[in-house]
């Protein structure tokens, strides 16, 4: 020890008693410093040097010099505070296993007050036996052992739901060492088990998605192919009615196979919605003779279809998937016995006067689809969920828990609605809404109206695909129009610069190696501004009908397509657009007047 | 005791090193019982603040200082013996 910097004495008369004193002063510090009163010392520089004893305990836990601040009472209010205070739940048991205290968090949980539960084990509590078992299995080997038990469980109260539940029971030793008594600490993960599960599920979505969109483009090249195979196949086995039968069956199974495409596509949002007027009625028709086939006959089908036609704006393979899911789920909920699957369709109107069973429908005139089941029914909670995405009550792994956030979905994208009544053990109905469309007559004649032909108009096709450009020259040829091929962009472009006038029309394909369908349109464009041209495309995240128009392009036509659409795409672009083109641009191959059938 | 009268006590401690604990611990109980609701205690711990030490001339802990209402004898050690103290704070009598 450095001895302090005390000013000397100076030996004046008038100090003697101020040095006596310090004397004194020193004498007691050296008595402290000897009886082991004494922490540390301070040198001249501001140096600590702790002296032995001290540095032992300080190395002890820091939280011994804010114990021994406080009194043994306030001391047990904080930790009771604290205990009561913290959002897990915390339980003391003792040596028989019995609770001998549970903190506010888990009074709450329970529904119980602390008067209920002290002095009780899990059996006595109500808990359902097998959890009961392994609760207090696992709080005895603490007891025995001293040895911390980790684990997890579905239930951790004796009614309710079910969640996640990670817990420790940790054993309190007494003085000699014995287990003194148990104290356990559980927390509700309910919550952070869903989202991780809802991560993973998007995760999964995100992958079918971005697969879904890798194969659609060359799977729906494929059915382009089948699809107008069969087609040209049918047209020319007028005479052969046995064989025509077969390749019938071969066209409906390709435009299963284009809905499926295109249902994956919707799924994951890469599909533009083709909403145009439609009848509900045939379109339930057919999903109900799809739905028969799939759903055993111990299920009755009992269908209502409103008489008169009722024609809503929709896309027919969404309507299809909407009636798909909700017939599947009553299915489901039928499953293990018989049942009856109940569905109408009819006219509705909603006001002040006649409002809807339930709540979130406006006014308006409405065609109404009901679905209703006589299976198991919900409960209310459940019934408050059933439209969030990935809630399902089917074991994981069977259901994704999707079904009917995607029909809300699609009701919603068709300024439609849809209510849900269930009554537990009886059965459940939904209703979908679909505004009802005022011209179903004009509707019905552009179903029925007959494919446009054309009358020798020339047609250059540029498909990279060998295949599919010849089957748009053997299509084309058969509704009439003169057609040359190129399978190369830049052999398509020289070939139409050397003589612009030659083709009354373009139809290109928008995924092509080196020049994409719009780049070559562009180029074709500014050689000659008033050029017809189609554009083809397999799917399409950001190519839609208003944009291509944006681009000076006549008409998006999606793959695969059917001859008739394909006559009416080539009859639409070369009737003359709206603003009246210069005269002098019309050529041999353009004529404005020779289109076959009603341009629409 | 005088009513009315403040004490104000410096205590130097070490941390939280046993003899600073209970110099702590004993100085509070003493305030408690003789001076209620008449004192002041600052803690300065010199391993955080040693420059306080040094300009205060403490050059080991425990140390007490009496500041107010007059600055009296400096006390080092665990402050155990009450007597002592108010002795030196010059409250014998009252204490008796």
């Amino acid at each position: 020890m450095k001895p302090h910097a005390f000013s000397p004495p100076s030996g004046s008369a008038g100090e003697i008693p101020a040095l006596i004193e310090r004397l004194h002063e020193t004498e007691r510090r050296l008595v402290a410093l000897t009886a082991g009163e004494v922490d540390a010392v301070v040198d001249g520089e501001g140096r600590t040097f702790l002296l032995q004893h001290a540095q032992e305990q300080l190395r002890r836990d820091d939280a011994g010099r804010q114990a021994a601040l406080l009194g043994t009472d306030r001391r047990e209010r904080i930790l009771g505070t604290a205990l009561a205070a913290m959002g897990d739940f915390a339980q003391i048991y003792d040596r028989e296993g019995r609770l001998l205290f549970v903190n506010r968090s888990l009074l709450e949980f329970w529904g119980l007050p602390l008067d209920a539960v002290v002095g009780k084990n899990f059996h006595e509590l109500g808990f359902p036996d097998e959890v009961a078992a392994k609760l207090l299995g696992q709080v005895r080997s603490v007891l025995a052992t001293g040895q911390s038990v980790a684990d997890e469980c579905t239930r951790f109260s004796p009614a309710g739901l079910e969640g996640c539940y990670d817990y420790i029971f940790s054993a309190a030793l007494a003085a000699d060492g014995t287990v003194d008594f148990v104290v356990g600490s559980t927390r509700d993960v309910t919550g952070r088990r869903r989202l991780e599960e809802q991560l993973r599920q998007t995760q999964k979505l995100e992958a079918i998605g971005t697969l879904a969109g890798g194969i659609a483009h060359d799977f729906n090249n494929i059915l382009a192919a089948i699809n107008g195979h069969t087609e040209l196949a049918l047209m020319s086995l007028e005479g052969n009615p046995s064989a025509r039968t077969h390749v019938a069956a071969i066209a409906r199974a390709t435009h299963r196979a284009t809905d499926l495409v295109r249902q994956i596509l919707t799924f994951s949002r890469q599909q533009p919605l083709q909403r145009r007027p439609i009848q509900l009625g045939p379109v339930l028709a057919e999903t109900l003779t799809m739905l028969r086939a799939t759903v055993p006959s111990s299920i009755e089908f009992e269908t209502l279809l409103w008489a008169d036609a009722l024609t809503v704006l929709a896309d027919p393979t969404q309507i299809h998937q909407v009636l798909m899911n909700l017939g599947t789920n009553a299915w489901h909920a039928m499953k293990g016995g018989g049942g009856r699957l109940k569905v109408t369709l009819e006219r509705c109107v909603v006001d002040a006067e006649h409002p809807a069973a339930a709540a979130g429908v406006r006014s308006g005139v409405y065609a109404r689809i009901s679905v209703g089941d006589t299976g198991q029914g919900m409960d209310p909670s459940t019934l408050q969920r059933i439209f969030d995405p990935f809630f399902t009550t089917k074991p994981a792994g069977e259901g994704t828990g999707l079904g009917l956030a995607v029909v809300r979905g699609i009701m919603e994208s068709h300024q439609g609605a849809i209510t849900v009544a269930s009554v537990p053990g009886e059965g459940t109905v939904f209703d979908l809404y679909f505004p009802l469309q005022a011209e179903s007559a004009a509707a019905a004649a552009v179903e029925a109206a007959p494919t446009p032909r054309g009358h020798g108009e020339r047609i250059l096709v540029v498909d990279d695909e060998e295949m599919l450009a010849s089957l748009g020259q053997q299509m084309l040829t058969q509704l009439g129009y003169a057609t040359e091929i190129a399978t190369d962009p830049a052999v398509a472009f020289d070939r139409f610069r050397s003589d612009p006038q030659r083709w009354a029309l373009v139809i290109a394909d928008q995924t092509m190696p080196r020049m994409s369908g719009l780049v070559l349109a562009g180029e074709l464009l500014r050689i000659r501004p008033d050029l017809p041209i189609i554009l083809m495309t397999g799917y399409s995240q950001s190519l839609t009908s208003a944009r291509i128009q944006a681009e000076g392009l006549r008409q998006l036509l999606l793959k695969p397509f059917s001859m008739d659409a394909l006559g009416v795409a080539v009859s639409k672009s070369l009737a003359p657009p709206p603003p009246a083109r210069p005269p002098a641009h019309r050529s041999q191959g353009a004529p404005s007047t020779a289109v076959g059938g009603p341009a629409v | 005791m005088k009513r009315g009268v403040r004490f104000k006590f410096r205590l130097y401690v070490a941390g939280n090193a046993p003899n600073s604990l209970q110099a702590v611990a004993n100085l509070g109980a003493l305030c408690r019982t003789h001076l209620p609701d008449q004192f002041e205690i600052e803690v300065v711990d010199v391993l955080r603040e040693p420059k306080r030490a040094l300009s205060d001339g403490v050059f080991m802990t425990p140390m007490l200082l009496p500041l107010e209402p007059l600055p009296s004898r400096r006390i080092v050690g665990t402050l155990s013996r009450a007597d002592q103290i108010l002795m030196a704070l010059g409250l014998e009598a009252v204490a008796a």
